[in-house]
């Protein structure tokens, strides 16, 4: 991706037209923008923010609310009613295409007072492409949305064009500004959808998205659509895949919409907790306040193990209570004779033991139908068996023992109760304090209402999440579900030989889906592991420091660490000076084109699946990078962008110029000059 | 279909062709999904239309 | 002693499972919650059972079972009743010894308490006497865990806890004074 050309209409301190040209050679990929500061430089590199993604930077003269986009010139010149417009337009080459993107927006004055010089902008700002085809410029196309040709834009179609060329995300990086690199923080999700487009993963996506991912209006369902089938069977399936699907649909919008929602929510939590955390007039506090937080986690756990000791013990308590039957039923027990009736030591064993040998103790025979013999059986009935004292004595005892055992429930109980509530009292106080601490931090810092912020916001995200986790399931079920009856429609299908036809386009379509996520997955892998080890090489080549070292973490965000700093090894350095910092950045960008080149190189050596165009090739505008680096290093780095980026467009101080050793890398006809008349308010673009 | 294996080759220029169909359209967004998703479909429907035929030809 | 007529053993706590039913079974998800100790009152079904068996017999209370239209049910299973004999089958005995509502002479509760059920409508009517016994159990722990609302006296701030406290000390001092 080349740019070929900006030109400015009316552009800040740029009067009427001026042009900038930029090579677009592959070798002497230089062009060099010269000039004095506050000659204009810097507006250059605004012109192109503004053109491409209508933002601003603070600059060291003016806070972007303030910039004033019309010429003052210009202004000066405008009579009441008359109107005059701004246009920014870039031309980009990319492949064998070239697009020319224009945003223009239309000011009056504001007011009939001559010395008022504010101005108003009227109607929308205007952002057009037009495509060069076979040498000629194409139709316009409006970011609104247009029918050009046939063909149907959508509404933000240009921007998106200029977001897949140049993604805003990145464009700190490649619109490198030297004093202001820091404003724009980004996401990580956002770098890292970024760098998956500049590094070819995102015709990948783009092209599973339209094979399998976007619910409904895919290319597998549009082929199932062809299949044929006459059954009823085969109709109520379809019916009912497609409303399932209609269902995914619409479930997943709504999921897009709850995860968007997120992170506005994320970010107010975010901001809030800095604005709660970072206050040094209640670090101390804070700490506190941290130390409080866990003390009372660590109660509740202590109380909640009190609670459920109480509730074993009352589990247990069933024999506790029946010992306490004991007494009543000893009374009960002492009031039957259970070993016998009034003969002590007579059981049914002696009894027996005398019918046996037909005589009575006192001598009596126990004749047949006798009426001793009658008698003694009569006896045996009444007296009690042995088992019955033995059983009933049994039980007895076994509520002694039961008795003994838990002597102490009742009072393992009561203490357990104190326990819990002592512990209780604990956590009230500590809760307290925390609270008075609360208070007084809002005090000292008017926080109350942050926190305020803080907590519903905490509480918005719960709900957001559970939504989202409730949706999920739901997806994945009607997925499932869908599975499920296609599988089933398939075997109505499959034999009729016309759907053997879209069998086949949807194997293939299968293939390629897993192929491209194969290929997508490998890339994405590979690129952290990657880009740290290129990082690391760049790092030590602008800094030369051997005690330092670099990485690239999860957060797709570089940190910079001390090997050692006394005892402690691998110690992040969390304070970076601005030229560091901005050296950092720098160090970032570059090792990504060079990456960008090492995939280029693969994806030619792969004959197979190698796409050197999936490959996104950026030029690297520069506004003053190397004004806070020392020479040399200014000339290590200097040196090695033209060889990773497609095109190197640098605005810089004379000085820098010759301390950065480019020239060898730019054609004469791409060195320009800014240049101030000095009655001038104004500045112009020269050859130099 | 007498082989039920898929033609490598043709998955591979299939795939090919898209991706290069996908990273032209990422940089000028001609086209939006629907239109981009029926032309995909479009495109290989025919080219397993082609397939079949040549295989008939071939007995 | 007498020849054993059928073959089968009616042996409490190893040939039914119990069930609580009704407002019974509503009584009995406040008290306890499977698997969720900081939400319940004991720990496990089979310890309610006995507790409240226990505890209505003190208590001298019975209740009936009232089915609803759910087909809802609480069930102590059969594993926890055999696992848990030891304790059931003494609170078996001790009901049958001293409940009063069948009419028995003393000999005759002492003798139904320890002898093997000899045919199944013993065997159901003794099963039903102990577990009217627990559901009044049941009841009761409701009343007194549940719905009480602690005394000025009592000496804990979690209602759950003095209401554990004070039916210990509470059902140990009341006996069977509540009725009669």
């Amino acid at each position: 991706m080349k740019i070929k050309s900006i030109k400015l209409h009316n552009f800040m301190r740029y009067k009427d037209d001026n042009e900038l040209k930029f090579s677009t050679d592959p070798e002497k990929n230089v062009t060099i923008i010269l000039g004095d500061n506050t000659f204009g430089k810097t507006t250059l590199a605004q012109a192109f923010r503004w053109g491409l993604y209508e933002t601003f930077n603070d600059t060291s003269y003016t806070k972007k609310k303030d910039i004033v986009l019309l010429n003052n010139e210009v202004i000066a010149s405008m009579g009441q009613t008359s109107m005059q417009s701004v246009s920014v337009e870039i031309i980009v080459e990319n492949d064998q295409e070239e697009i020319k993107f224009v945003r223009k927006a239309n000011f009056k004055r504001k007011t009939g007072d001559p010395d008022d010089m504010t101005i108003k902008q009227i109607g929308p700002t205007i952002l057009t492409m037009q495509l060069l085809e076979s040498g000629v410029w194409g139709n316009v196309i409006s970011n609104e949305g247009d029918n050009v040709e046939a063909r149907k834009y959508k509404a933000g179609c240009v921007q998106e064009a200029i977001e897949n060329m140049f993604p805003q995300n990145l464009s700190n990086y490649f619109f490198f500004d030297g004093e202001r690199w820091n404003d724009l923080k980004s996401k990580t999700e956002d770098i890292k959808d970024s760098v998956d487009t500049i590094l070819g993963v995102s015709g990948l996506i783009e092209m599973k998205k339209h094979l399998k991912d976007i619910p409904r209006s895919n290319v597998t369902t549009l082929l199932r659509g062809k299949l044929q089938g006459t059954s009823g069977e085969y109709e109520r399936l379809r019916r009912e895949i497609s409303s399932l699907e209609q269902q995914i649909e619409d479930n997943q919008d709504e999921l897009d919409k709850k995860r968007q929602s997120i992170d506005t929510v994320q970010r107010t939590i975010d901001s809030t907790e800095k604005t709660l955390n970072d206050n040094r007039k209640i670090e101390e506090d804070q700490k506190e306040y941290k130390r409080l937080d866990a003390d009372i986690i660590q109660y509740e756990k202590i109380q909640a193990e009190y609670y459920a000791d109480i509730v074993k013990k009352l589990s247990e308590s069933a024999r506790f209570l029946a010992a306490s039957l004991l007494p009543e039923l000893s009374d009960m027990l002492s009031k039957v004779n259970l070993e016998g009736k009034d003969i002590p030591g007579v059981t049914v064993d002696t009894i027996d033991y005398l019918i046996e040998h037909d005589e009575c103790l006192c001598g009596t025979k126990f004749t047949e139908n006798s009426e001793a013999h009658d008698f003694i059986i009569s006896i045996r009935d009444l007296v009690p068996p042995e088992m019955l004292g033995g059983a009933a004595g049994k039980l007895q005892s076994m509520l002694e023992t039961w008795e003994q055992d838990s002597l102490e429930l009742k009072d393992e109980i009561i203490k357990k109760a104190n326990d819990y509530e002592v512990s209780t009292s604990i956590i009230d106080e500590k809760v307290r304090d925390k609270n008075e601490l609360e208070r007084t931090m809002d005090r000292k810092t008017n926080l109350g209402p942050v926190r305020l912020q803080n907590k519903q916001a905490k509480e918005h995200l719960r709900t957001i999440q559970l939504a989202i986790s409730r949706l999920e399931i739901q997806i994945e079920q009607d997925k499932n579900n869908k599975e499920q009856k296609e599988i089933q429609l398939d075997n109505v299908a499959k034999y009729d030989e016309d759907n053997a036809l879209v069998y086949r386009a949807l194997a293939y379509v299968e293939a390629m889906y897993d192929k491209a996520s194969v290929i997508a997955n490998n890339r994405k892998q590979t690129t952290l592991t990657d880009l740290n080890r290129i990082i690391g090489e760049n790092f030590q080549r602008m800094f030369n420091d051997k005690e330092k070292y670099a990485e690239i973490g999860d957060d797709y965000k570089i940190h910079v660490y001390y090997h050692q700093v006394g005892s402690k090894t691998n110690y992040e350095e969390e304070n970076l000076s601005n030229g560091e910092t901005i050296a950092i950045n720098f160090v970032f960008i570059v090792s990504i084109l060079e990456l960008a080149k090492e995939y280029r190189e693969l994806e030619k050596e792969n004959d197979e699946y190698g796409m050197e165009n999936a490959i996104l090739g950026l030029p690297l505008v520069l506004d003053g990078p190397f004004s806070a680096l020392s020479n040399e290093n200014t000339v290590l780095i200097a040196n090695r962008l033209p060889q990773f980026a497609e095109q190197v467009i640098i605005f810089m101080l004379d000085k820098d110029w010759e301390a950065s050793e480019l020239e060898k890398y730019t054609l004469p006809e791409y060195c320009y000059r800014v240049a101030k008349e000095p009655n001038s308010n104004s500045s112009t673009i020269e050859k130099n | 279909m007498a082989n039920n294996e898929l033609d490598q080759k043709l998955m591979r220029d299939m795939f090919n062709e898209i991706r290069s169909f996908e990273i032209k359209n990422v940089k000028t967004q001609k086209f939006d999904n629907k239109k981009m998703v029926n032309s995909i479909m479009k495109y290989i429907f025919d080219k397993v239309g082609e397939e079949k035929t040549n295989e008939n030809q071939e007995y | 002693m007498a020849i054993k007529k059928d073959k089968t053993i009616y042996e409490y706590f190893k040939v039914d499972e119990m069930f609580f039913v009704g407002n019974h079974r509503d009584y009995v998800d406040k008290l306890w919650s499977f698997n969720k100790i900081q939400e319940s009152y004991f720990k496990r079904l089979v310890d309610l059972y006995a507790v409240a068996a226990i505890v209505g017999l003190k208590t001298n209370r019975k209740s009936q079972e009232v089915k609803d239209d759910s087909d809802i049910k609480r069930t102590v299973q059969m594993k926890q009743l055999n696992d848990n004999i030891q304790t059931l089958l003494p609170l078996m005995r001790l009901v049958l010894i001293m409940d009063d509502s069948r009419g028995f002479t003393l000999e005759q509760k002492l003798e139904s308490a320890f002898m093997i059920p000899e045919d199944v409508d013993t065997y159901k009517a003794n099963m039903e006497l102990f577990n009217s016994y627990a559901r009044g159990g049941v009841e009761y722990l409701y009343e007194q865990l549940v719905l009480r609302t602690p005394d000025i006296d009592d000496d804990y701030t979690d209602y759950r806890i003095a209401n554990m406290v004070a039916m210990i000390n509470n059902t140990l001092e009341r006996q069977d004074n509540l009725s009669i």
